[in-house]
């Protein structure tokens, strides 16, 4: 179980919060983080990308939202992907 | 000097501190960690560094022609050397004042005289750095699974097919960008009077793999994101590396981003990461009048050797799937300490960070 869930929305370009590319967080746990992205059938898996964002190495932006906000983003993308993610 | 005194004069470069020595190949950096060739990068020139050093143009000042004629890795290293050394004077004879005031019968006899004469900098840790990965090395490498080449990692991706098909037709474009680019950032390396040099010039195409693994890492951790939007803001699909010597560096950045602008390429981002505790240097993207996108890195030779040739490898592993949660942790602990070592030059914290809108 994590002791703390850090979310963040990925934007870049015309995008923003409300409308972002795609969702991914941080799972601190006792041994360790573990970074995570949302995928397509609503699982998370690891990801690189928030390391990668961190050293300036990922071509988009990352913006921390709250749980709230990141639950909203997930009912955002099962209206655009369907609930299982097959649209 | 014993760790460095092969630098641009012998093929063979031995460290000893102790705890690790190492045996190098003529052609191998100094300091560099044994590991194979990147397989989708081509091999790097005997000795990268010099080659890539500007040539002398005639029309060039004659002390800046002079300099650069004789500007060898093993000048630079003596410079460093001379530096730190006037750097950590200060340290020294705080050392010898402690030293002279304690009573001569509390120092234990298998207790090492302190080494007065040899100051502490980043170069001087380097053979300690390597021992370290060595022993992350020896306790983890027991879970490294051999390393999969990205070519047939596409099926572990939760990405449609279409859109790997259109992103792998849109990475294979990029190459054709690139030449005028090059010849652009040859130009500013030229008429620097700031004496950055470009460094890693060979690597400035990533390879086709490697770039096809980023954007379905991009892909699948953006499934609204269309293949355009993944490829286009790959930032580092065509990149560059500027070195400058320590108190050149930040009037080195300004001088190269006013000639990068004269040529009429835009800056659209920059990440001055000289505060992080695991990465040093300022990151910068920049985008053609016609839309091609680049990165250009601007580094001391100590914030390169770290990133290049010390935690190069740490980071893969931290951003591979399979590394462990604790190892990562210990990877990540590497990094700060290689990192905490490098000097940050004068007026380098105030370059400032930049993200233009829309970008």
């Amino acid at each position: 179980m994590p002791q703390k869930i850090t979310y963040f929305a990925i934007i870049g370009g015309a995008r923003s919060v409300s409308n972002p590319s795609g969702l991914v967080r941080r799972l601190e746990h006792d041994d360790g983080q573990e970074d995570e992205a949302l995928r397509r059938d609503f699982s998370w898996k690891f990801t690189p990308v928030i390391i990668e964002w961190e050293r300036g190495d990922f071509g988009e932006e990352l913006v921390e939202v709250s749980h709230e906000q990141a639950e909203k983003i997930i009912e955002y993308f099962r209206g655009r992907w369907g609930a299982s993610g097959g649209a | 000097m014993d760790s460095a005194e092969s630098l641009g004069t012998s093929p063979l470069v031995a460290y000893h501190d102790g705890t690790v020595i190492i045996g190098s190949a003529k052609g191998r950096m100094v300091g560099s960690i044994d590991r194979p060739v990147r397989p989708d990068q081509p091999d790097p020139p005997d000795r990268p560094d010099r080659s890539e050093r500007p040539k002398t143009p005639q029309d060039f000042d004659a002390k800046l022609a002079e300099r650069l004629s004789t500007l060898t890795r093993a000048s630079a290293y003596e410079r460093l050397y001379a530096r730190a050394q006037a750097q950590d004077a200060p340290f020294r004879e705080r050392l010898a004042r402690e030293e002279s005031a304690q009573p001569k019968d509390s120092l234990s006899a298998d207790k090492p005289e302190p080494d007065l004469e040899r100051p502490r900098t980043y170069w001087t840790e380097v053979p300690r750095f390597l021992a370290l990965w060595g022993r992350i090395t020896e306790k983890w490498q027991g879970q490294w699974h051999s390393e999969p080449d990205p070519a047939d990692r596409s099926h572990q991706y939760d990405v449609r097919s279409e859109r790997q098909a259109r992103a792998a037709d849109l990475v294979a474009g990029i190459p054709a960008a690139e030449p005028p680019i090059s010849e652009s950032l040859k130009s500013a390396e030229k008429e620097s009077n700031r004496r950055g040099w470009l460094v890693g010039f060979e690597h400035r195409l990533k390879g086709n793999n490697r770039l096809m693994e980023k954007v379905m890492d991009s892909l699948e951790a953006q499934p609204d994101a269309t293949p355009e939007e993944a490829v286009d803001h790959i930032p580092d699909a065509i990149r560059y590396t500027f070195c400058y010597d320590h108190d050149d560096y930040a009037p080195g950045y300004w001088d190269t981003k006013s000639r990068l602008e004269s040529s009429g390429y835009e800056m659209y981002y920059a990440k001055n990461a000289w505060s992080d505790p695991e990465y040093k240097g300022v990151n910068t993207r920049w985008i053609t009048s016609s839309g091609q996108r680049f990165e250009v890195q601007f580094h001391t030779s100590e914030s390169f050797h770290a990133k290049d040739e010390v935690t190069h490898k740490a980071y893969e592993r931290i951003r591979n799937p399979e590394t462990p949660r604790a190892e990562r942790e210990d990877l990540r602990d590497f990094q700060r300490q290689v990192t905490s070592w490098i000097p940050v030059p004068p007026l380098a914290a105030e370059i400032p960070d930049y993200k233009k809108e829309g970008f």
